[in-house]
């Protein structure tokens, strides 16, 4: 009978214990899978943050922007031209046009319980596509997002908070146009978007970029254009070349437009061997539990198995495949689970923002804690898990095989 | 010397500078001037080779008062020195040349030089660029004027002028001004945003002649959307078409 | 007192099987102490550096600043900080004051200018250079009162600077002005804080005052208690002995508060707290199954045993608890050893403090943490890891020993 067969038949035989060994490995798996993601995930949160909401996979910006971008100049446009000429060679990519310029917002006791001011970044976008390129749209707390012709303002509900202002409440903007002219206007507060970007919770104010376009005299122009990708390095640097091309914008990845906050992360991969470390050993105590019994309860068999002429390779062989076996049901079970829950992760995440409003604004984590997908991470897993099933299962095979044939059946 | 001090000093010397230095009386016939040359006397008034102001700032917010003594240096091509005289900010100074602005101060070894959008940067924290130090070319090739009739401002008459910008490279889209019929200094402006919001208001007191010229030795500027926050300055000495050495508006020699 | 015997002989009669459950147990119970003092020793670690960088043991700050923050309004001051130094350091119960202030500043450099961080402290008593965390790499600490700086390692490196070197920092000021002012690096501090990875440098705090044009004043004061000291209490101390020093009017300008009244910190010790316990339960369940398959096993295997314990008039509960004994010995055992052995592991790591970059690196700022972490475990939580594991040991052995009891004496001493 083929050696494989067999293992797997013996498997089936003592059902319950393989089902418990097997459930081991499976917990195992389950919590080595999401324990990796989160810890992967709060690392790369930042940036995913900064992509999801600020940067994009890259930007495009006007020649001479880039250098003054903190400034939030109003001097390097990006005119029709060649804002057609994006637009066409980006057709079938994720990719909206901002601007982005300093503000004073004024609130009096009209509405607001009382009256002052707060320094603010005003962004004028386009609705629409502003949706498919930052998550921005998507986290709406109260009210709504912007449409095309409003002539109201979304704000980050930080600003929100510190300035005590509900949806309907009107606030007056002043800033400059195209040329450094002063513009004010008075806009109603007609959304209030929670991110998980603190800097964009406290410092934003929304508005559509036809009515900025007409308060600003921009003429038409944008300040930058941000597209998102699943390129990334080199790739993506060829792409934005492929997107700037025949205009004279320049290409800039989310990795060089974010310089400065990166430098002051320092961040590091982080390491969550330690946990699959104990974790398997503790799932490995548990398989060699059930191979000993295993071997013990069927020591006659194998005497039998060795006077039939099976060497001992092939025993041991058997057993392995066992491991195996069982490791594989674990593993199976636990990738199902594990990607279960870790998608559940990833989309929702675990909330904790009430906890985090104080920290540091550096990063940008508001305090939702979400998992990430790290392939490279569940498939570590996935074969370590099967690697440790197969080993563990030599040592108790071995002890049964030292024993004389006769002596076993003797027994 | 206070953020919104400079700020409003250099937008108060702008607009006292329009003063004439010759009054000027009306035209012998019966009616108004043309609003061309009410504009055009209050304009050359401003022409003159070279000039030295002292004035005093005392800029309140809702924080308090703060108060401030400087001296200005000009001449005709449009460079201007600033040097703070009391306060803390004692010794230091802006040099604007061009589209360039330098900054020295007593404590530090470089000369700082502001370009591109610092240029659009708040002087010294105050509500007003450094762009606001500069100002070059003539009212009427900048605006379109319209004479809406009298008015008067603190007993004096004056005439009531709109300034509307042809650029929206002016600061200001529209201002609305009061220009004495006596003296031709321009007493009370109005400053609107380009939705026609009045954001900033100044008012220029206290005439005095030096050198044959109608100079406004107080003014206040108010900023209308912060309540409560103005900017006095007043001048304690004026001197025009006195010699100036090259070596106040050299930038190599600021740490004289 | 018979039935523990009885368990206990039991236990052993089957030597590799509890081992086997016993070594299960015993891992749990190590990954747990480990990961328990390492999560202590980070917390410890986390508070030391904002105690001791940032707000003191209580933080002392004009009320105005704290109402305004978001604008940073410089000239909200602690006013006559030299006075309430003194009045604080000679209060009993005070262990230290030491000023503080912080603020943004740019560097002046090739006509470009580089955001930065400003910390002027007193050389002299500030624990941002005694502390455990803080390394004078090179160099010396500047004089009180001159332009003399110290700059962070990276800082350093960004912009080539070393003892010598000089940089024009730009500010603005408590006057709504602003100035500019030359400096000498001194020296390099490097300080085993997250929150000092990037570009700071450090002043003396009467040059910084002079230099933001506040004055012999700081922006705050941080306050450092006796050892052992109620934070409550001690804020209430300082308030106290200021009023009689300086009155009640100006005391009352200021805000006094414990150090978690100042800092967000305390939301993520929540958080640390629920995650590790949720560890805790994950690795304890992983035990269980292997205690649960084991016992599972020794209940199959000794039904003949069993029937012959019910003929004998032991009743179902009595089986269940004879099982359950067991299983709570075993545990017992496991961990106990595991303990032990967490325990010298700890003690041995506490010692010689752990490398957390090599092993494990998160780096989250506004949580200061350092590079070298000191685990650590206080005896209730020894305690709480004993109790966990015997309980959930009972729970994973409630089945198989429900299993036992149910077995018909008859139907067990006819089988083969």
């Amino acid at each position: 009978m083929n050696g494989f067969k067999m293992s797997m038949l013996n498997i089936f035989r003592y059902r319950k214990r393989s089902m418990i060994t097997a459930s081991a490995i499976a917990f195992g798996v389950l919590f080595s899978i999401i324990m990796e993601g989160i810890l992967i995930g709060s690392n790369t949160d930042t940036e995913r943050n900064l992509r999801d909401y600020e940067t994009g996979e890259g930007k495009l910006y006007a020649s001479g922007y880039f250098k003054e971008r903190s400034m939030l100049p109003l001097d390097f446009f990006i005119e029709r031209k060649d804002r057609d000429a994006i637009e066409t060679n980006a057709k079938d990519i994720p990719i909206t046009s901002r601007t982005n310029l300093s503000s004073e917002l004024y609130f009096n006791e009209d509405f607001f319980p009382v009256a002052g001011s707060v320094t603010s970044v005003l962004t004028a976008v386009d609705p629409a596509k502003d949706a498919r390129v930052f998550r921005t749209a998507l986290k709406v707390d109260s009210g709504r997002w912007l449409k095309a012709g409003d002539t109201g303002v979304v704000i980050g509900s930080w600003l929100a908070e510190d300035i005590g202002a509900k949806i309907g409440y009107v606030v007056t903007v002043e800033c400059r146009g195209r040329g450094s002219f002063y513009q004010t206007f008075d806009a109603e507060i007609i959304g209030i978007v929670k991110t998980d970007d603190p800097v964009v919770n406290r410092n934003s104010v929304f508005i559509d970029q036809v009515y900025a376009d007409s308060l600003l005299a921009l003429g038409g122009a944008v300040t930058e254009y941000t597209f998102r990708s699943s390129e990334s390095g080199a790739r993506l640097d060829a792409l934005g070349a492929k997107i700037a091309d025949g205009t004279g914008v320049e290409f800039y990845n989310w990795k060089k437009v974010a310089e400065e906050v990166m430098k002051l992360l320092n961040g590091k991969q982080s390491n969550g061997g330690i946990f699959l470390f104990f974790i398997f050993i503790i799932a490995a105590v548990g398989i060699t539990n059930t191979m000993l019994m295993a071997v013990m309860e069927r020591k006659s068999e194998l005497g039998m198995l060795r006077a039939l002429g099976f060497d001992k390779a092939y025993i041991r062989t058997l057993f392995l495949m066992e491991g195996f076996g069982i490791g594989l049901l674990g593993t199976a079970a636990g990738l199902i689970l594990g990607c279960a829950v870790n998608l559940f992760l990833v989309r929702y995440g675990i909330d904790f923002s009430g906890l985090f409003r104080d920290l540091d604004i550096g990063y940008r984590l508001t305090g939702v804690i979400r998992s990430t997908w790290d392939f490279k991470s569940i498939m570590q897993t996935a074969i370590g898990a099967l690697v440790i099933s197969t080993v563990v299962a030599w040592f108790p095979s071995g002890k049964i095989l030292k024993d004389e044939v006769a002596d076993i059946l003797r027994k | 010397m206070s953020a919104t001090a400079y700020a409003t000093a250099f937008a108060a010397i702008f607009m006292t500078a329009l003063a004439s230095f010759a009054a000027q009386p009306a035209t012998a016939e019966g009616g108004a001037p043309a609003v061309a040359d009410i504009v055009k006397k209050l304009e050359a008034n401003r022409i003159y080779d070279t000039s030295s102001m002292d004035a005093k700032l005392a800029v309140s917010n809702q924080f308090g008062i703060t108060a401030n003594e400087f001296t200005v240096y000009e001449r005709k091509s449009g460079d201007t020195l600033v040097v703070i005289t009391s306060g803390s900010d004692r010794g230091q100074k802006v040099l604007r040349q061009k589209q360039n602005i330098y900054l020295y101060y007593p404590e530090a070894e470089d000369v700082i030089w502001l370009k591109g959008s610092a240029l659009k940067d708040s002087m010294m924290g105050s509500d007003f660029s450094y762009e606001d130090l500069t100002d070059d070319g003539t009212i009427l090739d900048r605006f379109d004027a319209q004479l809406l009739g009298e008015d008067t401002f603190d007993g004096a008459k004056c005439w009531h002028i709109i300034l509307t910008a042809k650029a929206k490279t002016e600061t200001y889209a529209k201002q609305e001004i009061l220009v004495d019929q006596t003296s031709y200094v321009m007493r009370h402006a109005l400053l609107f945003s380009a939705a026609g919001k009045a954001i900033r208001e100044l008012s220029a007191s206290d005439i005095k002649t030096v050198n044959g010229k109608n100079i406004a030795f107080s003014s206040v500027m108010k900023d209308l959307m912060k309540k409560n926050t103005s900017t006095t300055m007043t001048l304690t000495r004026v001197e025009i078409g006195i010699p100036l050495s090259g070596k106040y508006f050299n930038r190599e020699e600021l740490s004289w | 007192m018979k039935l523990i015997h009885t368990a206990w002989r039991n236990m052993w009669r089957n030597c590799g099987r509890t081992i086997l459950s016993a070594s299960a147990i015993f891992c749990s119970t190590l990954a747990l102490c480990f990961l328990l003092a390492l999560e202590t020793g980070f917390i410890d670690d986390m508070k030391t550096n904002i105690t001791n960088h940032v707000t003191g043991d209580v933080r002392i700050m004009n009320k105005k600043y704290v109402e305004n923050e978001r604008i940073m309004p410089l000239q909200f001051f602690v006013n006559d900080a030299q006075k309430t130094l003194d009045v604080l350091n000679k209060t009993g119960g005070i262990r230290n004051a030491t000023p503080r202030t912080e603020t943004a500043v740019s560097i002046y450099r090739n006509g470009e200018q580089i955001p930065c961080k400003a910390l002027g402290i007193d050389f002299g008593t500030s624990p941002i250079m005694s502390g455990p965390n803080s390394h004078l790499v090179g160099g010396t600490i500047p004089s009180p009162l001159s332009a003399g700086v110290l700059v962070t390692p990276s800082l350093a490196e960004e912009l080539s600077l070393k003892p010598g070197s000089r940089f024009t920092a730009l500010t603005r000021t408590a006057v709504s002005g602003s100035n500019g002012k030359t400096f000498t690096v001194t020296g390099i501090l490097s300080l085993s804080d997250s929150d000092f990875s990037g570009r700071e440098f450090f002043a003396d705090w009467r040059t910084m005052g002079e230099y933001l044009r506040m004055g012999d004043n700081a922006m705050q004061i941080q306050v450092f208690l006796d050892k052992g000291g109620n934070l409550d209490a001690g804020a209430k101390l300082a308030r106290s002995s200021l009023e009689k020093s300086i009155g009640a009017q100006k005391t009352d300008e200021l805000q006094i508060v414990p150090w978690y009244g100042a800092s967000g910190f305390y939301g993520f010790v929540k958080i640390a707290g629920i995650v590790f316990l949720i560890y805790g339960v994950i690795f304890f369940a992983l035990a269980s199954t292997v205690i649960f398959n084991t016992m599972m096993m020794s209940v199959l295997e000794r039904k003949k045993e069993i029937g012959t314990l019910g003929a004998l008039g032991m009743g179902k509960r009595g089986i269940i608890s004879l099982f359950l004994t067991e299983a709570s010995l075993i545990a017992l055992v496991g961990t106990l050893a595991g303990l032990l052995a967490g325990g010298i592991l700890v003690a041995l790591w506490g010692h010689f403090g752990f490398d957390v970059e090599s092993a494990y690196g998160t780096d989250i700022k506004g949580l200061g943490y350092s590079k070298l972490i000191y685990p650590a475990l206080t005896v209730s939580q020894y305690l709480a890891i004993l109790i966990t594991g015997i309980c959930m040991s009972i729970a994973a052995c409630y089945l198989p020993a429900r299993m036992a009891s149910k077995i018909e004496p008859a139907e067990a001493l006819a089988d083969r």
